[in-house]
């Protein structure tokens, strides 16, 4: 545990009021998103979103597809269905070169946002804290005892 | 003359951390830090150790256990990694890690054995690291012991 790090959290207001372990339990909820690896085809598209949101996906990528052999090449294996690692098709929503693309497609932010998620998941920002580490972040509680010293 | 190398004799226990000594409300990944054992003197090269464990806040999680470190004087100075006193916070690592006490998931007295530990010949202190996921409760018992011997000549 990084304490000097978790001292710094603390001290946010937000914490002030909070016991050791309602810090400690505010502390281990929070969760970024991280971008991973994750092929992914229609087939999975059909499964999160709308009809109206994969019209306009559809509609996005046939175009952009006359347009660039890249966007022709991975509009076929979108059209292929896969596991997560791309075995057999997919795309991966995870990769700079897609969620690239989606910034530039036209579609809504709310769908853009939608299909990075495929490719996104959440991790907690800190190794698990207990009300004893945040105790000694706040200096109420030893980190070192020594014996013969009150 | 064939001579027999047998343990020089049964070891008595001596006393690192006494019954309301430092491992009294021991938190989580905090470190108790024993009296001195006086091996610069003693010469003894293996010793034993027993940690007694009497009471947690609440049952220690499944896994969890103590760290044994052994850090020692050298002339004056402590080799604890930092400062050189030991009465700040240590920088325990592999170079001073000498064992673990495996913690029993059950909120109940454990004594603890390990044994065989080589030790040096310099005075030394000892540091216990709670890896066990409980404090200690916050009452009087838990205690650490030294149990030093070596080999004989016979």
């Amino acid at each position: 545990m990084n304490y000097d790090a978790l001292q710094i959290e603390l001290a946010k207001p937000s914490y002030a009021t909070m016991t050791d372990q309602e810090a400690a339990d505010a502390i281990n909820s929070l969760t970024v998103p991280e971008t991973v690896t994750a092929f992914k085809s229609y087939r999975s598209l059909c499964a999160v979103l709308t009809d109206p949101e994969l019209v306009a996906v559809q509609a996005a990528v046939d175009a952009a597809a006359a347009v660039s052999a890249r966007v022709a090449v991975s509009k076929k294996m979108l059209e292929l269905p896969g596991d997560e690692a791309g075995n057999g098709g997919g795309i991966d929503f995870g990769s700079a070169g897609v969620r690239e693309w989606l910034d530039y497609s036209g579609l809504p932010a709310e769908l853009i946002a939608k299909l990075k998620g495929l490719g996104e998941r959440t991790s907690t920002v800190w190794e698990t804290v207990t009300p004893d580490d945040v105790a000694m972040a706040r200096g109420t509680r030893p980190k070192v005892q020594i014996e013969g010293v009150a | 003359m064939v001579s027999a190398i047998l343990w020089n004799a049964r070891p008595s226990g001596e006393e690192l951390i006494a019954a309301a000594g430092a491992l009294k409300n021991l938190a989580n990944a905090a470190s108790a830090v024993s009296a001195e054992c006086a091996n610069g003197t003693g010469l003894y090269p293996l010793a034993d150790f027993l940690l007694y464990l009497h009471d947690f806040a609440s049952a220690p999680t499944a896994g969890g256990y103590f760290e044994l470190h052994i850090v020692y004087e050298f002339g004056a100075i402590m080799g604890d990694g930092e400062d050189g006193d030991l009465a700040g916070t240590p920088n325990l690592t592999a170079n001073t890690f000498a064992g673990i006490f495996p913690v029993n998931a059950a909120d109940e007295d454990q004594y603890i054995q390990l044994v065989g530990v080589p030790i040096g010949p310099h005075d030394f202190k000892c540091v216990l690291t709670n890896k066990c996921g409980q404090a200690i409760a916050n009452t009087d018992g838990s205690t650490f012991n030294i149990f030093r011997y070596g080999y004989e000549s016979q």
